[in-house]
């Protein structure tokens, strides 16, 4: 069938930002022990306290086993064989764009992140971060006049060691799961934001993120605190160079939104998939969770393209009453990929609601898993939640999985949850065709009219991003 | 929770009764029965570390239950109370040993074959022995090994091919204990030829007030074209504990519709499987499951798709009370030969306590493209307003609610066919409703 062979032949799609930059690095040989874990704090100069957690959550890890539960196959990790620490060598203090690197520049160039231009750009500061230090942050001065505090995590540990004492781990604790713990004794950098009472934030706060050095496991950690009444968008999306070798990425995210705060946390994540044959790809195993107190709101809004293995469940703790919690998810499954996503929301306080809008699709030999829990506690009076989880399946290869956990203890409680699966009918395709558009583009008009209800929740220049994100991605596997 | 001492003292008080019962014997039977005992040996009681079962408190059957053996313990029946349809044939089994006194059979049809299990464990074992192999005995749950191991009561149907016309019979156990802690190991064979149609009310009833588990394995299977209505009304006493695990297994053209009502019990847990394994088979499961008190009632079913062109329906519902506990647990599996699959599931929880809990996963697992899959599930409680514009009618606070639950209640007894039958459940339902918070003796 011709349709068939479109398929074929654009599943044959390369992935475009596969390139790397030569930089001479700074990297820690491969292996885990207390010994690389206080090296890596010392490297940071990091203060007593956060040695001893990392300490605290090292031992912890030793004692954990790797969780089997999720619906992924990969061979097992040797965590002896990853370095834990690479930075570029050159480290002195920048201040201006003119200092970076030329070869660094280039490869933002590559990537669409046009640096020298960001200050024309709309709104945009970016923290860029080439490996696991953070290089160039622009429009620090502009967010300083609103007291907003947005810079690499290692810094912040050294200027404001009180925020970070108080709300590191408050959300995901050292001793959460695996692969946080993980996390929280090796992390190498990330974000850290707070944004004071009251304020609004100017600009959508960006971070990209890239592997560069081979072997070389990125930890990020990102904490973003909005105190009562403030609001922020937080955007983060990656794109990683081309590599055989897996590469495994276990980043932590966590939010706090105090009273009346509001947080949209916005993600397109795009990490190397692996080839057509799955060889190589990164593991992205990501615990994201964020805590509501009284009338705050937090949304996570995710198009999950790349990776070849992820695993990754954004969640909200809505703990104060009338807190809101909010998840929109397009996760495509192309080739051997596999995703194990979803979200967790835990009912706490009174009146509190939330929304799931889940959206997948399989191509190829895809496995796309939605796993989710609502859970509504005894005290959650008027509990509302809604969710929605929508497969398409392209190709007779790939599988579709829901698996919606519901613990409802309270009877005020509404909890309603639909799934559907289904293929691009063939009904539709051909009223398109009849009409004169191409399979291909009868195909991707359907996933993105699927999608719609996903990329309207993203800031617009995500979704600009998203859009053609996924028309790549859906090129190697529909037409 | 059970200290890991205690599990292993259940399991050798288990392994101890299978000596007692089966050591001396050595026949092909005894040999799959050693089999299945070292299964569940090996395995262990469950944990609610296992997925199967982290929301279902095995507590009350963490216990030594000395297994029964089936035989005339009562001359006296007049104080069995239960309700059956008075002009269908029925074989009654009380505390696993087979009553005629309380059965009717004389209309079943001549090529029909309905026998006691205790009755073709003397004289036929070997048919036992081939049947029980035909079980899948990989990736069962660790009480159908314990039954395999232990059972010696229960029902052998076989109905022939191309039966003329449809035809119903009540199996109803009753289990009413004479002693303390009593277990019973019931097996079901049901095998339906081709082209006949069948309809099956199974009544589980628990009188009295003694603790017992009640273990019970059921293996239909469904031959091309068959056409089985499968009714189960699971009654237990207040003390009873009703363990279930069903496989229903269906040939092509096939249609089975399964009907399982929960309402007594302590902890009742319902595991039932549908594995469609012809093209153009059809099966429906639908349920209705009632609790209070502390009852915890648990449904696991399972769909597994193999073959193009099935379709699969389901629907459960379930009405929540005091401090009562339900389960759902429902998962579609589709193969990718299964092309061109229909499967729709709908799970709705209503919630009438501040203390009721109800844990809920739908699941799909889907490996075909071609296929049209969806399922919901809700929970709730009455809506106000509809409570509120019958009460502004001059309508009772508790009747407006009796009439809003009945309401919620009806669209799956609405699914029953048959008007007797339906009558039937209809009026037990309506029993449970009458008998509020004030207990509810069977």
């Amino acid at each position: 069938m011709s349709d068939i062979d479109i398929i074929h032949q654009a599943a044959d799609q390369k992935y475009k930002y596969g390139f790397t930059t030569d930089i001479e690095q700074d990297v820690i040989p491969p292996g885990l022990n207390e010994d690389v874990v206080r090296l890596i704090s010392s490297k940071k100069n990091e203060p007593e306290f956060l040695l001893n957690w990392r300490l605290k959550a090292y031992r912890h890890w030793l004692t954990m086993k790797e969780p089997d539960w999720a619906k992924v196959n990969y061979p097992p990790i040797d965590y002896n064989a990853i370095s834990y620490y690479a930075a570029p060598k050159k480290k002195k203090e920048l201040k201006s764009l003119d200092e970076v690197d030329p070869k660094l520049l280039e490869t933002y160039d590559k990537l669409g992140i046009p640096i020298h231009e960001q200050k024309m750009l709309a709104g945009v500061a970016v923290d860029a971060i080439f490996d696991s230090v953070s290089i160039a942050t622009t429009f620090k001065d502009e967010l300083k006049k609103h007291g907003v505090i947005f810079m690499p995590i290692s810094e912040a540990v050294r200027e404001h060691p009180n925020l970070i004492k108080k709300y590191l781990g408050s959300v995901v604790p050292y001793t959460d799961n695996y692969f946080a713990t993980l996390n929280s004794a090796v992390f190498s950098d990330g974000s850290f934001v707070y944004i004071p009472k009251g304020v609004r934030c100017p600009l959508e706060l960006s971070t990209y993120f890239r592997i560069n050095a081979s072997q070389t496991g990125q930890f990020e950690r990102t904490l973003i605190v909005a105190d009562e009444g403030s609001y922020v968008s937080y955007l983060e999306g990656c794109t990683a160079p081309m590599r055989d070798e897996n590469q495994l990425h276990a980043a932590v995210v966590e939010l706090v939104a105090l009273k009346d705060a509001n947080i949209k946390y916005s993600t397109v994540q795009n990490w190397y998939p692996g080839d057509e044959n799955g060889k190589g790809g990164i593991y992205n195993f990501v615990t994201k969770r964020g805590l509501c107190m009284e009338n705050a709101k937090i949304s996570w809004t995710q198009v999950e393209t790349g990776s070849a293995i992820t695993w990754k469940y954004p969640s909200c703790i809505l703990k104060g009453d009338n807190s809101v919690g909010e998840f929109y998810s397009v996760a495509l499954t192309n080739n051997y990929q596999q995703a194990d996503t979803g979200s967790k929301m835990i009912h706490i306080g009174k009146n509190t609601k939330s929304t799931i809008i889940s959206n997948g699709i399989s191509a190829r030999y895809g496995q796309n898993v939605y796993r989710g829990l609502v859970q509504i506690n005894k005290g959650a009076e008027n509990a509302r939640n809604y969710s929605q989880c929508d497969s398409i399946l392209i190709g007779d290869k790939c599988g579709a999985h829901t698996f919606p956990y519901l613990d409802v203890r309270n009877p005020s409680a509404q909890v309603e949850h639909e799934a559907s699966t289904s293929s691009i009918s063939e009904d539709q395709l051909f009223y398109c065709r009849q009409r004169g558009i191409s399979t291909e583009d009868a195909v991707s008009m359907i996933v993105h009219g699927f999608c719609k209800n996903v990329f309207q929740k993203l800031p617009m220049e995500f979704a600009v991003e998203a859009q053609k994100l996924l028309e790549v991605s859906l090129e190697g596997s529909v037409g | 929770m059970p200290k890991p001492t205690d599990t292993s003292k259940i399991l050798k008080h288990y392994e101890h009764e299978f000596q007692r019962l089966y050591g001396n014997s050595n026949g092909s039977l005894t040999i799959l029965r050693r089999t299945a005992m070292d299964k569940f040996l090996t395995t262990g009681l469950p944990t609610p570390k296992q997925e199967d079962w982290r929301s279902t408190n095995l507590n009350s059957i963490m216990q030594a239950y000395p297994v029964a053996s089936p035989k005339a313990e009562l001359t006296y029946f007049d104080d069995l109370d239960f309700e059956y349809i008075s002009n269908l044939p029925r074989i009654v089994f009380v505390n696993g040993y087979y009553t005629a006194e309380l059965s009717d059979l004389s209309n079943l049809p001549e090529q029909m074959r309905v026998n006691s299990l205790t009755y073709l464990l003397k004289t036929d074992p070997e048919k036992l022995t081939r049947r029980l192999k035909q079980y899948p005995s990989d990736d069962v749950s660790v009480f159908t090994s314990l039954n395999t191991a232990l059972f010696n009561s229960g029902t052998w149907i076989e109905i022939p091919d191309n039966l003329p016309e449809s035809f119903t019979l009540q199996l109803i156990n009753i289990t009413k204990p004479t002693a303390e802690q009593q277990s019973y190991q019931l097996r079901n064979f049901i095998d339906i030829g081709e082209n006949s149609q069948f309809n099956l009310i199974e009544q589980n009833i628990g009188l009295g007030t003694e603790t017992y588990f009640n273990n019970i394995v059921t293996d239909l299977r469904a031959g091309r074209n068959a056409t089985i209505k499968y009714t189960r009304i699971q009654n237990e006493a207040e003390t009873g504990n009703h363990i279930s695990s069903t496989l229903i297994t269906q040939a092509a053209d096939s249609q089975v519709e399964s009907m399982v009502v929960s309402l007594g019990g302590q902890l009742i847990r319902n595991d039932l499987e549908f594995k469609l394994e012809g093209a153009g088979a059809t099966g429906n499961l639908n349920g209705l499951y009632l609790a209070r008190g502390n009852q915890l009632i648990d449904n696991h079913t399972v769909i597994d798709h193999t073959h193009p062109e099935c379709s699969s329906n389901e629907l459960y519902k379930g009405i929540l009370d005091d401090d009562s506990h339900a389960v759902f647990n429902g998962k579609i599996i589709v193969q990718p030969d299964a092309q061109k699959t229909d499967a729709r599931q709908i799970n709705r929880n209503l919630l009438l306590s501040e203390k009721a809990r109800v844990n809920t996963n739908p699941q799909l697992e889907i490996y075909a493209d071609d296929v049209k899959c969806a399922h919901g599930s809700t929970i709730g409680q009455l809506d106000s307003d509809a409570l509120f514009y019958l009460r502004s009618r001059g309508i009772t606070a508790r009747v407006a609610q009796t009439l809003m639950i009945e309401g919620f209640a009806k669209e799956v007894l609405e699914t029953i066919a048959d008007e007797t039958t339906r009558a039937l459940i209809t009026n037990m339902v309506n029993d449970w409703f009458v008998n509020g918070n004030n207990g509810d003796d069977s």
